[in-house]
């Protein structure tokens, strides 16, 4: 369910992670680039990937900026509310590497700190490659004339953090993949992720499908744009 | 009617899923099933009911996720709830002559280190429910868990608070593990020695998938086991979800299980009274096929078992006594140098780590259990918990997870009478030393005797025999030469006579001779060849090693010698040396030239510069021959961090080059701190201040927190890292008691800079003499006004130059 393979693109977002720039001698970055390597086939060696996903009913309130989640849940937020605009259903999807990732990356943290930054690093990117196989696997459950739109997680643009708990409840992921919230609303094991698609009857346009800088939550915190940079996600 | 059922000797019915019957009743989504307890109780009795009818001889209460944490968010209490379902259940189940089981899931939060819950929270929540609902139960059911380490806490905070017998079950994924990794061996080992009445599996899989987890629980488990699958795997049927094993098909495969040996069947998630009903068809009224179970003695983290059947290493080098480096990591709490030397002797081969912090200077008990967490929060190998005093040990075997091995009880009255009740009450091994009140008896004879009456009051306690493990202690042949034959005849006589595994450290033995590493591990082969069975050794002893791995293909255990050949493809060097007269010379001519080549390629500011550890490591040995330690660090390390540090700012190197040079310079400080341990000259090579890190209360991020401190090590401030999710209350005492005038501040995400907040408002207050730097991810420059800080760091270096420039003020202030 897990096998993908590491492509260029995944290493250069561990590397830019890692705070690697690309300024760096051609030395030092095939040192940084073998490191990142290895660091993926220890993360696929350990990551035990579960993911869970379901389709859902979805009330969109434009009004008031309101969206009704599986006829259990309210997120309030503008982002949202323009994004589900045209959809009635969504899908809710969280996955998870696994509690192994985290004790590596804590474990290497304290034992070799460059490893553990490629670790850390090389386990967000593992991550965001899953979910997306398992937003695979949920869109070619869609039926014709069905379309999805972007992928959004709570702490993107104005969806608060704590609709993460949410979303794990009515997906019942901490019985079903053993992924849950601290009291804070972080999300353990760390490496995880929930997130929202709408299913919409129409195709999106192209240039609504990024994410972008201006929609992010940390726009203004991020460690990329203080340096000018980007995520690139 | 079932109330002459005798567990372990008829085969006994639980009932199905509670919440698949309420959702069928129109449960909603995120709708609490407890609050029904309360609201709808003629509905609960009449599911309970249904299952009685089905003949069911157990129901389990409607209280599965009936804990303060969940309630709590509804506005409910735990005693009302689990009052109140209890009473139903028993209102049902009188009229049938059936039981109750106290149903008690998991909390639904991740214990810490990886989440939030600490073992006392978890504790603490259960013995809420057990207080609320044991009077009325026949037994308490902890089902459903995938965290060995909760299942523990939980097991402890039902016997603390009641005398039910405890069912335990935890959900396997296909691969034969839980989602925190525990290992059917593991649960069977711990549960065991913690005394639970039966344990097995539930949920997660149906009947087929759980049919080889069933299998292999019966050749392991001696109490009986318990077996609730899912009506299959889901499925999505006409847009609704269900599972896609039927009534008939279930209780076929269960009637399979009962043929195996399972003793108590039930069902979960999916299945209904028509499923109960069908499998009390299928398995009729009926006796527990009898099973033959090995008793073994093991040994257990969550993930790991280690069995004394094949030879064990215990690895010996996390003891302070005689090792100065070690006890400058204690005094200092540093736990990174303990860990560090944890996984040395996990890669080196130990099996399992002994775990000692005995000095004379610390608090004991809480070292004790510090230590443990911090090991078995990250490393598999299971734990030997080594101490003189009790309270330490106890202190830790408490909170140890899986199945430690306690060192040690011994024949003295005081120490079988303090010792012995720790190991049974946390399900714990022990180690006996072959000594009591008149000494080390010198013959063979009186210590089979000592270890003969441990074994017996173990026994009357309730340990099991296999639990006790036996040393029969070696003394130095240099002393006392004609007693080494007496250990060895006491090891031959203890395995054959009482039949328990042995333990030996041998080192001992060569005291005050030359060449100790000849006469230690000869005396590990004859020990082996008496029936040893496990080592407390240094895995970095090549010579004992080798004895073991040769132990083991000459004794049969190594099966077409596999190990032993992987071993000499991994360790070429010691396989190609000949012999000592014609490779000695030539081995340290290779060295002298390697080290040539070394110094050739640069020196001890270069190595740190490019991130070269190993050689950093070498540079600084060589330079101490010619150099005191403080001069190593001043002329040479602190101008290269200088200006590895002075790239960084000038976005010449990026963070991952900086902290490669920071690792290094951190091996070059690991030489240097144990020729300034062993230096009574050193005293000015203390550190220049005292340093608090910790990332906030809430947070559990603290990646960039330990960046700031590899850094930090590196200019030689003394950090005292807190950890991640530290309370305020902990940063001030911390601070309060170590005089600490400087606190980094970590934290990650918006919903914790609340906690920051708080922190410093607390130290305001408390500590007020002490700066505040914070950093992290969602901090800026505002936000650091918001929560008070008086510096902002942009990044870990830049934490530096704040923090130096803070002590330098300081120390000015001081003059």
């Amino acid at each position: 369910m897990s096998s993908f393979p590491v492509t260029q693109a995944m290493l250069d977002d561990a590397l830019r992670f890692m705070g690697v720039s690309g300024s760096e001698g051609e030395e030092t970055l095939e040192a940084l680039e073998r490191k990142v390597s290895q660091a993926f086939s220890r993360i696929e060696g350990i990551a035990r990937p579960l993911g869970v996903w379901k389709r859902f009913p979805l009330d969109v309130d434009g009004v008031r900026n309101l969206v009704r989640v599986a006829d259990a849940f309210d997120v309030e937020s503008r982002d949202l509310t323009r994004l589900f605009a045209r959809s009635s259903e969504c899908f809710l999807l969280a996955v998870t590497l696994g509690p192994e990732v985290d004790r590596q990356i804590s474990l290497s943290q304290r034992v070799d700190m460059l490893e553990g930054m490629a670790l850390d690093a090389c386990a967000s990117v593992w991550a965001d490659a899953f979910c997306d196989e398992v937003e695979k696997e949920a869109r070619a459950t869609l039926s014709e004339g069905e379309h999805l739109t972007m992928r959004f997680s709570p702490g993107y643009g104005d969806v608060p953090l704590a609709t993460s708990e949410s979303i794990l409840e009515v997906l019942d992921a901490a019985r079903r993949i053993g992924l849950s919230v601290t009291r804070s609303q972080m999300m353990t094991p760390v490496k995880s992720i929930t997130a929202m698609i709408g299913i919409s009857d129409q195709k999106e346009e192209k240039k609504d499908r990024g994410r972008n800088c201006a929609q992010c939550a940390l726009n203004g915190t991020c460690p990329y744009r203080k340096r000018g940079d980007s995520c690139g996600l | 009617m079932v109330c002459d059922k005798k567990l372990g000797r008829d085969v006994i019915f639980f009932d199905g899923g509670m919440g698949t019957m309420l959702q069928a009743r129109g449960l909603k989504l995120r709708e609490l099933p407890e609050q029904l307890n309360l609201s709808q109780p003629d509905l609960i009795e009449s599911i309970h009911r249904e299952y009685l009818e089905a003949g069911a001889d157990f129901v389990t209460t409607n209280t599965f996720g009936a804990n303060p944490w969940k309630l709590e968010k509804a506005g409910l209490s735990v005693s009302e709830v689990v009052g109140s379902a209890v009473k139903i259940a028993r209102r049902a189940a009188d009229p049938f002559g059936g039981r109750v089981a106290l149903d008690i899931g998991p909390s639904g939060k991740v214990m810490a280190p990886l989440g939030d819950a600490a073992f006392e929270d978890v504790f603490d929540s259960v013995a809420l429910q057990v207080k609320a609902g044991a009077q009325g139960c026949d037994v308490v059911l902890l089902e459903t868990f995938t965290d060995l380490y909760e299942l523990k806490a939980s097991v402890l905070a039902v016997k603390e608070h009641c005398d039910l017998p405890i069912y335990a079950t935890m959900s396997f994924e296909a691969s034969g593990r839980t989602f925190f990794g525990a290992s059917l061996e593991s649960m069977v080992l711990t549960l065991e020695a913690l005394g639970v009445a039966a344990l097995g599996l539930n949920c997660s899989l149906g009947p087929a998938q759980l049919r080889p987890l069933v299998e292999r629980l019966c050749e392991l488990a001696h109490v009986p086991v318990m077996v609730q699958p899912n009506a299959g795997l889901p499925v999505m049927r006409d847009g609704v979800s269900g599972y896609d094993v039927t009534s008939d098909e279930f209780a076929a495969i269960m009637a399979g299980f009962a043929e195996k040996g399972a003793g108590v069947l039930g069902g979960c998630c999916g299945t209904n009274p028509g499923y109960i009903s069908k499998t009390v068809k299928a398995v009729g009224q009926r006796q527990v096929t009898p099973r033959s179970v090995p008793r073994r003695t093991g040994v257990c983290s969550a993930a790991k078992a280690v069995f004394f059947d094949d030879t064990v290493i215990i690895g010996e080098r996390l003891n302070p006594t005689g090792k100065k480096a070690l006890q400058a990591a204690l005094r200092a709490q540093d736990m990174d140098f303990l860990l560090r030397e944890a996984v040395a002797q996990q890669e080196q081969g130990a099996h399992v780590l002994d775990v000692n912090v005995g000095l004379p200077d610390v608090d004991e008990p809480a070292l004790l259990k510090r230590a443990v967490t911090e090991i078995q929060g990250v490393l598999d190998l299971p734990l030997q918990i080594d101490s003189a005093d009790p309270v330490a040990l106890e202190a830790a075997a408490r909170i140890a997870n899986g199945k430690p091995l306690l060192n040690s009880v011994n024949g003295k009255e005081e120490s079988l009478r303090t010792v012995l009740p720790i190991a049974r009450k946390y399900g714990a091994c022990v180690l006996g030393l072959t000594l009591d009140e008149g000494g080390i008896p010198e013959t063979a004879e009186g210590r089979l005797a000592v270890a003969r009456r441990i074994v017996e009051e173990a026994e009357k306690l309730g340990i099991p025999r296999e639990d006790v493990l036996i040393d029969c202690l070696t003394l130095t042949a240099s002393a006392q030469q004609d007693l080494v034959r007496e250990t060895l005849e006491a090891v031959r006589r203890v395995r054959e006579e009482l039949g328990v595994r042995t333990v030996l450290g041998v080192s001992n033995v060569s005291f005050g001779l030359p060449r100790r590493a000849v006469i230690n591990r000869t005396m590990l082969a004859l020990a082996l060849m008496q029936g040893l069975d496990a080592a407390i050794m240094n895995p970095a002893d090549a010579g004992m090693m080798e004895t073991v791995a040769a132990w083991r293909v000459l004794s049969g255990r190594d099966r077409d010698s596999q190990d032993y050949i992987a071993y000499c493809e991994a360790h070429p060097e010691a396989t190609a040396a000949p012999s000592a007269g014609a490779g000695g010379p030539q081995k340290a001519q290779k060295a002298q030239e390697t080290q040539k080549k070394l110094s050739e390629t640069g020196d001890l500011a270069s190595a740190v510069a490019k991130g070269l550890k190993e050689r950093a490591a070498t540079f600084t040995r060589d330079l101490l021959e010619s150099l005191p330690p403080l001069e190593v660090v001043e002329r040479h390390i602190v101008p290269a961090l200088d200006s590895v540090g002075r790239d960084y700012e000038a976005q010449k190197i990026f963070l991952p080059q900086l902290i490669k040079a920071a690792e290094a310079a951190k091996s070059s400080f690991e030489v240097l701190r144990v020729a300034l341990a062993s230096d009574p000259d050193a005293k000015s090579g203390e550190p220049v201040a005292p340093v608090a890190l910790a990332t906030v209360y809430g947070d559990i991020h603290d990646i960039g927190k330990n960046i700031v401190k590899v850094l930090m090590e590196n200019y030689n401030f003394k950090v005292l890292d807190l950890g991640k999710d530290v309370p305020p209350e902990a940063v001030a005492e911390a601070v309060r008691q170590n005089d600490i005038r400087i606190v980094g501040l970590s934290a990650l995400m918006t919903t914790t800079v609340v906690g920051m907040k708080d922190t410093i408002a607390l130290l305001r207050r408390e500590c007020p003499e002490a700066k505040v730097i914070v950093g992290g991810a969602v901090l800026t420059p505002d936000m650091a006004e918001f929560v008070g800080a008086d510096h902002y760091a942009r990044d870990a270096m830049e934490t530096v130059r704040i923090a130096t420039k803070l002590a330098t003020e300081a120390d000015a202030n001081v003059d």
